[in-house]
């Protein structure tokens, strides 16, 4: 698995994606400890029903890849990272959902894979006006405008939805950090002005200073255990919970010493 | 020992046959459409449609 994980890392932001599905009826809390366990932050999925079709037949581990022209290319057991690794220069536009656009967009298709998402989704509504306002219009551009905008559109709901969700969470550097996507991405939209407002607010806040500030030692104090002894790890992570009592840092600390 | 062996194979041939009919040989062909309704840990797509231009690991696994 740390090499799926290596995989994982290297291609996530440039247009890998990757659906494990977990096959033995595994509980969705027992999944997540072994995720957390294990280091493992790629998306799982529960059950199989999603993927009909894709029928693994004789038994597990069994994998199909989907290449960027949209045919499976590979399927087996193992030996997929080669082909990932290979297929991956194929992919134009990561995260567009399109792997060509029409004549005249592919700056706009460009911008949105550098996740430059405002200035995409503007460079968009001005082809797509310019296009409506001809006597015949494209219908290939027209349609291909509107699908960069609904996708520059869908990825700021999603990173939205994301901060919200980990602010509620007390998950405040997950929270600020999306923010600061939102903001740099949606320069001059709605969706980058929220963004600002909501993350100066969160730097403004004392409380969630404090839990940013302790939420980074607990961060700083497992790098320095990383390689002691359960034991040793489970000491000073009760001790951690105990002095910064109340706040998400020490629930996580809890946590991780009751896994051990 | 001759009928013996085929009779082997033939037994390993009709347990055989159901396993391989039920594998889906797809390579070469369109991905078929698939659908996910949530993940752990975030996808940043949940459908083939979402997922055009790039590169997909469908894998079965399983923790034990």
């Amino acid at each position: 698995m740390p090499q799926l994980e290596r995989l994982w890392n290297e291609f996530k932001d440039k247009g890998l994606h990757i659906f494990h599905v977990e096959s033995q009826g595994t509980s969705e809390d027992d999944l997540k400890k072994f995720c957390r366990a294990k280091g493992m932050t790629f998306p799982q999925v529960m059950g199989q029903g999603s993927f009909s079709g894709y029928e693994g037949g004789s038994g597990i581990p069994y994998a199909f890849v989907i290449g960027a022209d949209g045919k499976v290319i590979w399927q087996g057991r193992e030996g997929y990272h080669a082909v990932i690794t290979e297929e991956m220069a194929k992919v134009r536009f990561p995260g567009l959902g399109k792997g060509s656009v029409a004549k005249g967009l592919e700056k706009a298709a460009a911008t949105f894979a550098q996740k430059n998402y405002g200035k995409a989704m503007a460079d968009a509504q001005k082809k797509l006006e310019a296009e409506k306002g001809k006597s015949s219009a494209d219908a290939a551009v027209v349609a291909d405008a509107e699908h960069i905008i609904a996708r520059a559109t869908a990825v700021g709901e999603r990173l939205q939805k994301k901060a919200e969700n980990a602010k509620a969470e007390r998950e405040y550097a997950i929270a600020m950090a999306t923010y600061k996507i939102l903001e740099d991405g949606f320069k001059g939209q709605p969706f980058g002005d929220n963004a600002a407002t909501a993350l100066d607010a969160m730097k403004a806040d004392k409380e969630i200073s404090k839990e940013v500030k302790a939420l980074q030692q607990l961060d700083a104090m497992l790098a320095q255990l990383e390689k002691a002894a359960a034991d040793e790890k489970k000491k000073n992570l009760k001790a951690f919970a105990e002095k910064f009592k109340g706040l998400k840092a020490a629930e996580k600390a809890d946590q991780m010493a009751a896994n051990l | 020992m001759r009928r013996l062996g085929a009779t082997v194979l033939s037994a390993a041939f009709l347990f055989a046959a159901p396993v391989l009919m039920a594998q889906a040989d797809l390579k070469g062909k369109d991905a078929p459409d698939f659908k996910v309704g949530s993940t752990i840990n975030e996808a940043q797509a949940l459908s083939l449609d979402e997922c055009r231009g790039d590169v997909v690991l469908i894998k079965y696994w399983g923790v034990n």
